[in-house]
């Protein structure tokens, strides 16, 4: 290692040893610490098939310089994200009609669902931690693994090169007593770059909303909503001599969140719970003229510590600790043998374990795969497939694969796209082992996925842009597993065969009158996830399963100019059930969704300031994500991001 | 949606009238829902999706959601029990803590009995005066004045205390240990409401029956011991037979198996006080008033989540709530065991109360 690198490493080394202690001595009352390890490889991109994807861009995360996945996914896609309420409350991505737990969520390549429940908690993950979020619909088991129905939602840091020093404070204030503050910087010069940011958090949430439970609807203030939370992130880049590279990551978060009651039960016991994360990985790179070896470990650990505190006394008389970790390593290997053939192969192992009040010890499980592919790609033509062979604990397997080919139409800017393959999700820790009920046979849910589309763009001299696509969906899910009483308790069953069917279209429209960019951009979607298991008299149910909305349409429109830009945007979203027998009494109604934005930028030499005021929710709707859990009304929000060395790429730069 | 809604008062007159029976005037439309079997739905918990439903003996075809249908808003969470006071309904909405009071005729609110702690079973002890059990460790009966809805005494009695039963001028709560552990039997002297004996039973009483040997028949689930959300330990349930006057043990009955993970919530007689009912793994069981042992076989091999015996025909209704997802149903029985037929219901169906 060079002289001049020595510093950055040190400091990453001691910053991340030092929160890893911190975590252990948190958890240390309720948990056992755990080792964890996990690999990948770099099929894990959009670039790897020809799926749909979609990716959030610097402008659009800048809107949102330092906020949680959920209120990012809602307000810049139109994907169907739920959620227990307001910021920072539980939240889900159910993507093309799959459940919570059927879309894998990477960082850096590396899954970081949960081991006990399959998903992941969105309003956990800040967009601080990366600086790309990369959305990929129906990806397919080969390449990515388990749990990827709905698809892949990938987080991404990568270095600018160019970079020297870079600095940005960040604050925000709002509705609700929300205030947020950030900082971040990065460093090096073209041998190594250092990345790091934390920020701080805290928001009452004590809106306002209509409780329908009631007579007459009254208008009442949310309570025990208070969301405190924290985060630091680095990131180091170092090339080595000889065209080795090393990249090593760590992430550390610590939330306090009190748990308010569904608007039914007001008076119920005050409930808190507080989550903490620690992820750490290392990917190892050496690449040679036409081939590339990539070696990437990874140790992850959460803990969940939830309390319920009695109302007439405060004390707390329920508690209950969750702590779980997994760990990854994993080596594969590229090979260029001509410019139009890409093979791949590799294999990953992995263990993944949980201790907590609700298992009868440590419980773990070790997965392992071995995967490999290959593509050919010409100036028209790409065309891919993938195998991977999964190994779980006590011998079962799986195999799995999926062909992808695209195809660029010359001469009339026309892509025409298609993939198969078929998918699974392995039963987690919880479905597994929870005591009393988990269920220790339960087979891996699985399917077969088809997807085809096109996509049409077309650039004029003036520069003005317009782009359509459409992509048509459809896929099986069999064996999806299902929570069900069994006497006195409840336990996981491979009950369910869904069948999830649709289509997404959208379009985008930038131009220029005079001085001044308009851009528009519309998507919608149509989403049927059909319940399809035969009913006792031989017939199908067919219907749709709870929570996932037929149709779904987000439009945005901004105008910007001379450094200003004004921003509107409007979601709908449609009427959901909330059951499986699809009771039209227990239906949440349509959602219409309207925020409104503007904001400045002011350039000072090689600084530059933002300043931005939002308005969410313009039209004061009253709506639910999750039935009985009411949604923020409007809210105001003034932020200021203030960065340093603009010439550099730094968070929300735009 | 909204044209359920603007419908619905039409849709609930029009089951009023069809119900008719011209040999009964008392089952006429104006009698509302006065007569009937009421089938409280918890829903399924923290869902806020729990209902009640109302049928008629006579009829096959329920009125679901019969409380959002008529009032216009939705019930809360976790829907516990019905009674039925006089002409009012209370209908125990445990997780939205508190109790909704109905018009029994028109079903129409008349008002809320809120901020309670973890209300379970309420018992009309004459026309004036009701009690309400409460909360999940240290419990309480709360006097209700059935006609202002106002809680006017509280008493204290063991852990978590369930349902109560009257025997002469006295009211007997079983302390079912709630989230901990109890073994007692709280007997209130209605006219001075104050506490005047605690019996022990078995483990963890939670329902009661008298036979027509004034023999009390206590349900007792079993010990079971909690680790935060989580069970560490059981032992097994057994029936508990006393005498109502002294509480005094006549003998006690082993029923279920350590380690079932089955604890029985639900006891019932048939109108002739011979015939004892209740649940435990594998189904239904019966035993008569004069037995000693647990007929091992089941008298209907399916697992129910709450059941009744109806007062005047003897014919059991079994509430089974396959998942918490979707509707439950309700199914009648023979005294001998013999399905009549099935009739959906709301979500998770766990109590029933016939008027």
């Amino acid at each position: 290692m060079g002289k001049n690198r020595k510093p950055a490493f040190i400091v990453f080394l001691l910053t991340t040893f030092f929160f890893r202690w911190a975590v252990d001595l948190y958890a240390q009352d309720i948990i056992i610490p755990i080792e964890q390890i996990t690999i990948s490889g770099y099929a894990k991109s959009s670039q790897s098939g020809s799926f749909q994807s979609i990716r959030i861009d610097s402008l659009q995360k800048g809107r949102y310089a330092i906020s949680d996945l959920a209120t990012l996914l809602k307000s810049e896609t139109n994907i169907n994200v739920t959620q227990y309420g307001g910021e920072g409350s539980l939240s889900s991505i159910r993507l093309r009609g799959s459940g919570p737990s059927h879309t894998q969520v990477n960082w850096n390549g590396i899954p970081i669902n949960s081991p006990t429940t399959g998903s992941i908690d969105l309003s956990l993950v800040s967009s601080l931690m990366a600086d790309e979020v990369e959305l990929i619909y129906g990806a397919s088991g080969s390449l990515f693994g388990s749990g990827t129905f709905g698809g892949s939602l990938n987080l991404i840091n990568k270095p600018d090169w160019n970079n020297r020093l870079s600095f940005m404070i960040f604050g925000e204030a709002g509705s609700w007593n929300h205030y947020k503050t950030g900082v971040g910087v990065r460093t090096g010069n073209d041998s190594w770059q250092y990345h790091a940011g934390g920020y701080l958090q805290s928001s009452r949430n004590n809106y306002t909303y209509r409780n329908t439970f009631m007579p007459g609807s009254p208008v009442e203030r949310r309570t025990n909503d208070t969301l405190k939370t924290s985060g630091f992130q680095q990131h180091l880049f170092l090339r080595l001599p000889r065209s080795w590279s090393v990249q090593a990551g760590m992430w550390l978060q610590d939330r306090d969140k009190d748990l308010p009651a569904a608007m039914s039960s007001g008076y119920g016991n005050p409930a808190n719970q507080q989550d903490q994360s620690f992820r750490l990985f290392t990917r190892i790179s050496k690449i040679w003229k036409k081939s590339v070896l990539e070696i990437v470990g990874s140790r992850f650990a959460d803990s969940l510590l939830y309390t319920e505190y009695a109302r007439t006394t405060n004390q707390a008389f329920r508690q209950s600790g969750l702590y779980s970790g997994s760990s990854s390593a994993g080596l594969s290997g590229r090979w260029y043998p001509s410019n139009t053939l890409t093979f791949e192969a590799g294999s990953e192992v992995e263990s993944q374990k949980a201790r907590g009040s609700s298992f009868t010890g440590i419980m773990t499980e070790y997965r392992g795969a071995a995967f490999g592919s290959a593509r050919y790609k010409t100036e028209h033509l790409t065309f891919m497939t993938g195998l991977r062979q999964v190994l779980l604990s006590g011998s079962q397997t799986r195999t799995l694969y999926s062909l992808s080919a695209r195809y660029e139409v010359p001469g009339i800017n026309l892509l025409i796209r298609g993939q198969a393959s078929n998918k699974f999700r392995l039963p987690t820790l919880n479905e597994r082992f929870w005591q009393p009920g988990g269920n220790p046979s339960l087979l891996p849910e699985t399917g077969t996925g088809v997807e085809s589309g096109l996509e049409w763009g077309q650039k004029s001299e003036s520069g003005s842009e317009i782009q359509l696509s459409t992509t048509f969906f459809f896929q099986d899910i069999h064996n999806w597993v299902q929570w069900v009483p069994s006497g006195t308790y409840w336990s996981p069953e491979n009950i369910r065969f869904v069948r999830c069917q649709g289509f997404e279209a959208s379009g985008n429209y930038s131009g220029k009158i005079g001085a001044v960019r308009a851009t528009i951009n519309s998507t919608y979607s149509f989403t049927e996830s059909l319940d399809m298991n035969i009913l006792s008299d031989n017939t199908r149910l067919a219907g749709q399963i709870p929570y996932v909305p037929r149709h779904q349409v987000q439009s945005r429109f901004s105008l910007a100019f001379r450094g200003f830009e004004g921003f509107l945007s409007y979601r709908f979203t449609g009427s959901r059930y909330t059951t499986d027998d699809h009771d039209p009494w227990l239906m949440l109604k349509p959602i219409h969704i309207a925020d409104f934005s503007m904001s400045h930028k002011l350039f000072l030499k090689e600084n530059e300031v933002l300043i931005s005021f939002r308005v969410n929710n313009l039209l004061n709707h009253s709506y639910q994500l999750i039935r009985a859990y009411p949604a923020p009304g409007r809210s105001f929000l003034l932020s200021m991001n203030y960065m340093f060395n603009q010439k550099s790429k730094i968070y929300a730069d735009n | 949606m909204q044209i359920i809604r603007s419908i619905a008062p039409f849709i609930v007159s029009a089951f009023m009238l069809a119900s008719c029976n011209p040999d009964n005037p008392g089952d006429s439309d104006e009698s509302g829902f006065q007569h009937g079997a009421f089938i409280t739905n918890e829903g399924a918990f923290g869902n806020s999706n729990g209902s009640v439903s109302y049928l008629r003996q006579d009829s096959s075809e329920s009125v679901n959601h019969l409380f959002e249908m008529v009032n216009g808003r939705p019930l809360g969470d976790v829907v516990q029990s019905f009674s039925i006071a006089g002409t009012k309904g209370f209908i125990v909405v445990n997780n939205s803590q508190k109790v909704e009071v109905v018009d029994l005729k028109s079903f129409e609110s008349i008002g809320i009995i809120d901020g309670l702690e973890y209300p379970r079973y309420i018992l009309a002890v004459n026309e004036e005066k009701a009690y309400l059990s409460v909360g999940n460790f240290t419990g309480q009966i709360l006097v209700i004045d059935v006609a202002t809805h106002r809680i006017t005494d509280t008493i204290p009695c063991g852990m978590g205390p369930e349902h109560m039963i009257l025997y002469n001028d006295q009211v007997i709560v079983a302390n079912s240990g709630g989230w901990g552990n109890d073994s007692t039997l709280t007997v209130i002297d209605t006219h001075s409401d104050k506490v005047i004996a605690t019996w022990n039973t078995g483990k963890n009483p939670t329902d009661m029956v008298i036979d027509r040997n004034d023999n009390l028949w206590v349900l007792c689930k079993g010990k079971v011991v909690w680790e935060g959300w989580n069970i560490a330990f059981e032992s097994g349930s057994s029936l508990w037979v006393g005498n109502p006057d002294n509480g005094e043990v006549i003998r006690e009955i082993s029923i279920g198996s350590i380690g079932d993970f089955y604890w029985p919530q639900s006891i019932g007689i048939d109108p002739k006080g011979k015939n004892i009912y209740f649940l435990e793994a594998g189904g239904l069981y019966v035993i008569n008033y004069q037995e000693q042992t647990q007929n091992p076989e089941a008298l209907v091999a399916k697992t129910f989540y709450g059941f009744g015996v109806d007062p005047e025909t003897g014919r059991i209704y079994g509430l089974s709530a396959p998942s918490f997802t979707a509707a439950g149903w309700l199914m009648r029985y023979e005294p001998t065991g013999g399905l009549i037929d099935s009739i959906e219901v709301g979500i998770g169906p766990n109590h029933i109360v016939f008027n």
